[in-house]
């Protein structure tokens, strides 16, 4: 997560994959770069389907009309309707939350007001009622108690579902038992205000939900080089890596032997995304070293080779916040603890956020294991019990807390600036100093 | 033998995430069960469960010998699954804040309500001014529900999720060197190489079922190398040969370097990057000016 939650996040990933492309490791067996993800559909939902502001399915995106034309007709809506412009990014989602621009926000299936940076702003901006806020989840958060509506959402097994997950793998379940309680699925209740708001006909599916949703999503896959299989064969196998083609999953992208893209065949590729490069029909393609690499979907069938240079961090360590504050996750619990902090035996073994340091600082401090301490940034402050040569052992002046604990939302302290390219914010570099509590002065 | 608390606690904890699936614990109570494949609800790994239902209820799970992913392996949080469905505190009714309470209503005055927030700003303020937040544990239905009905129903794409917090930036990666995103490889690549960098990622508690993939390699590959660039040392760091603590952010700065020793002693695939790559000689051009980066 240290790569991607960077204020140069984009470029740590170019520079990685740079190294591979360098040296030709890549796209073969035991070859590759690899991120991973931290969520379960976070590929299959969120990029695949094309969650994220300025996305469509499919590697389109809503700057490219071609891209607007082709989701539009698949939804039987004219063109026009889809906007030209990206919407707002996460964090500008949030700020004009704050700036009074927003007037309804819904929020599903996540905690927000515990997981964002440089939380207390974003907190103050949902309590000040400046939009009205529904939330939907399975447990009361931090985020549910800010909300003007809670809607009751059915989980897991609780409804029919497919998760994508880090290697492409697009996987199926059914429902197996009925959710407590009046509980619905998250896309029910959208569905449900899709038809108040005279919407119903986008959702005019006349046989499974499910099923129909998934082969109509399947219908911006085809050709693109991110085909899906049909529902049927996710039902009946351990799920398949895309692209899936007649059947066939693809273990290793771009590679002749692997995937069948590289080797023409008709009907033509259809790419919304970028035409083929490769040569015309029936022509063997000529890759690199083994020729058997073909990036298909870059320009010219290449990949790019990016410069990117050092920058320093967005916020750094000085006289009055000598400590770096990095925020990141344990074994036990699962990002904000919704669900995890139910389980017993997982609140046992990992009950409260603790600050990991170096021993060599904590004895600089004079700061012992289980003494409190108060960590703050310019933007906020939190007591924490401290642990040294616990879960981690961070370098000299640096400091390690997970985000866990709904009690010690300790990402109030972190920097709310974010990379340039991607607008994912950095967690893992903000200033901050320490206080040994008991050492305070009680006025 | 004397174990403190924490010392305790760890030893269970990495344990826990590697017992097997446990199919003769689950042999008595098998009884009555129906079971069912289906994914582990928490992170990326996607690992295979067996869920077991009974009157209604799910009594366990297992991890799914025929699933690829983990061939029947979990992590403590895997194992601990059917809980998530059943705490005291599970929202069963819709409800709606009035005078700072939560009052329980009915599905219908709940959606009517939110319906007529939507109008309202649709009317006052046009559809920018709605805005809806997902998430990575949307399933594929969920999210595409979700932008069918913004982009093509409201028409805004105010659509974003909690994955912009934590992947945004691979996705950017890969698609300006790449042109579409996502990795090429897979997982069977843990089980291929023969050198692994893991770079700001601390698998052992994050993903712990790729990590004793890697564990696993180590253990039984010949002269398999583990290399880990990080700011701190973790649980991950203890299969780690070799350990390379960076200053935070100083990360650009280190794989620069290593690209300038691959390119300056020539250890690049010369056939490789001109078949398949563009902008290198950009690069080289600019390791050789004195003013450059790569310098």
């Amino acid at each position: 997560m240290g790569v991607n939650q960077h204020s140069r996040g984009t470029w740590m990933n170019n520079l990685i994959m740079n190294l591979h492309l360098l040296t030709g490791k890549i796209s073969t067996p035991g070859n590759g770069p690899f991120s991973l993800t931290g969520q379960p559909s976070a590929c299959g939902t969120i990029r695949e389907v094309g969650c994220l502001s300025h996305r469509l399915p499919a590697d389109m995106v809503v700057t490219n009309p071609e891209h607007r034309k082709i989701a539009a007709k698949i939804w039987n809506v004219p063109a026009e309707k889809i906007p030209d412009k990206p919407g707002l990014h996460t964090m500008e989602m949030f700020k004009s939350l704050d700036r009074g621009e927003l007037k309804v926000l819904w929020i599903q299936c996540t905690n927000p007001f515990q997981s964002l940076p440089n939380l207390s702003r974003y907190r103050k901006a949902a309590k000040d009622g400046k939009a009205f806020i529904v939330v939907s989840d399975v447990y009361p958060n931090r985020t549910t108690e800010l909300a003007d509506v809670i809607l009751p959402s059915a989980m897991w097994v609780e409804k029919t579902g497919m998760y994508g997950n880090s290697e492409r793998r697009t996987q199926h379940w059914f429902k197996m038992v009925e959710p407590p309680g009046k509980a619905k699925p998250d896309w029910w209740q959208i569905v449900e205000v899709g038809k108040r708001l005279g919407l119903g006909h986008l959702f005019d599916y006349k046989g499974d939900f499910d099923k129909e949703v998934f082969e109509e999503y399947r219908r911006f896959t085809i050709g693109t080089g991110k085909d899906m299989a049909s529902y049927d064969e996710y039902v009946n196998s351990r799920g398949l890596r895309w692209p899936v083609n007649n059947g066939k999953e693809t273990k290793w992208r771009y590679n002749r032997e692997y995937d069948t893209y590289v080797i023409p065949h008709t009907p033509p590729l259809t790419s919304p995304s970028s035409p083929p490069s490769k040569g015309g029909e029936g022509e063997v393609v000529k890759g690199g070293k083994w020729g058997i690499i073909n990036f298909y979907k870059a320009k010219g069938g290449k990949a790019v080779v990016w410069q990117r240079p050092y920058e320093p961090p967005a916020e750094v360590p000085d006289e009055e916040y000598p400590f770096y504050l990095s925020t990141g996750r344990v074994l036990e619990q699962w990002h904000t603890g919704t669900m995890t902090g139910r389980i017993p035996e997982l609140r046992k073994s990992a009950p409260e956020a603790v600050v990991n340091m170096n021993p060599a600082d904590a004895q600089d401090l004079g700061i012992k294991t289980g003494e409190r301490v108060r960590v703050i940034s310019r933007r906020g402050e939190m007591v924490f019990k401290v642990d040294i040569n616990g879960r981690t052992t961070p370098q000299r002046g640096t400091l390690f807390v997970p985000f866990f604990d709904e009690n010690k939302l300790v990402n109030l302290l972190c920097l709310d600036s974010y990379c340039p390219i991607s607008k994912e914010p950095d967690y893992k570099k903000c200033a901050v100093k320490i206080r040994p509590v008991n050492k305070e002065v009680v006025l | 033998m004397k174990i403190d608390r924490r010392g305790f606690i760890k030893t269970s904890a990495v344990s826990l995430f590697l017992i097997a699936s446990g199919k003769d614990v689950f042999a008595e109570a098998d009884k009555d069960i129906t079971w069912g494949k289906a994914v582990c609800r928490y992170c990326g790994t996607g690992c295979g469960v067996m869920v077991g239902v009974r009157d209604g209820r799910v009594m366990a799970v297992k991890g799914d010998e025929l699933n690829p992913v983990n061939k029947g392996l979990l992590c403590i949080k895997g194992y601990m699954l059917p809980n998530i469905l059943y705490g005291e505190d599970r929202l069963k009714t819709p409800l709606i804040k009035r005078g700072g309470e939560f009052i329980e209503t009915d599905w219908d005055e709940a959606l009517d309500l939110i319906a007529s927030k939507f109008k309202e700003a649709l009317k006052e303020r046009g559809p920018n001014s709605i805005a809806m937040y997902g998430s990575g544990q949307w399933t594929i239905t969920d999210g595409y529900a979700a932008t069918k009905f913004m982009r093509a129903g409201i028409g805004s794409n105010n659509l974003e999720s909690n994955a912009r917090l934590c992947m945004a930036s691979a996705v950017a990666g890969y698609m300006s060197q790449f042109g579409s995103d996502e990795p090429m490889g897979c997982y069977d690549d843990l089980d291929y190489a023969d050198t692994f960098f893991i770079w700001g990622a601390n698998m052992a508690e994050c993903h712990p079922v790729l990590f004793s993939r890697i564990q696993n390699r180590v253990t039984k590959g010949k002269n398999i190398k583990v290399i880990e660039l990080a700011t701190q040392m973790t649980r991950t760091t203890s299969i780690a040969h070799k350990y390379l603590e960076f200053k935070p952010q100083t990360d650009l700065a280190i794989a620069n370097a290593i690209a300038h020793v691959i390119i300056k002693e020539g250890l690049y695939d010369k056939d490789f990057v001109k078949e398949n790559a563009r902008g290198f000689l950009a690069t080289q051009r600019k390791r050789q000016s004195p003013s450059g980066q790569w310098g």
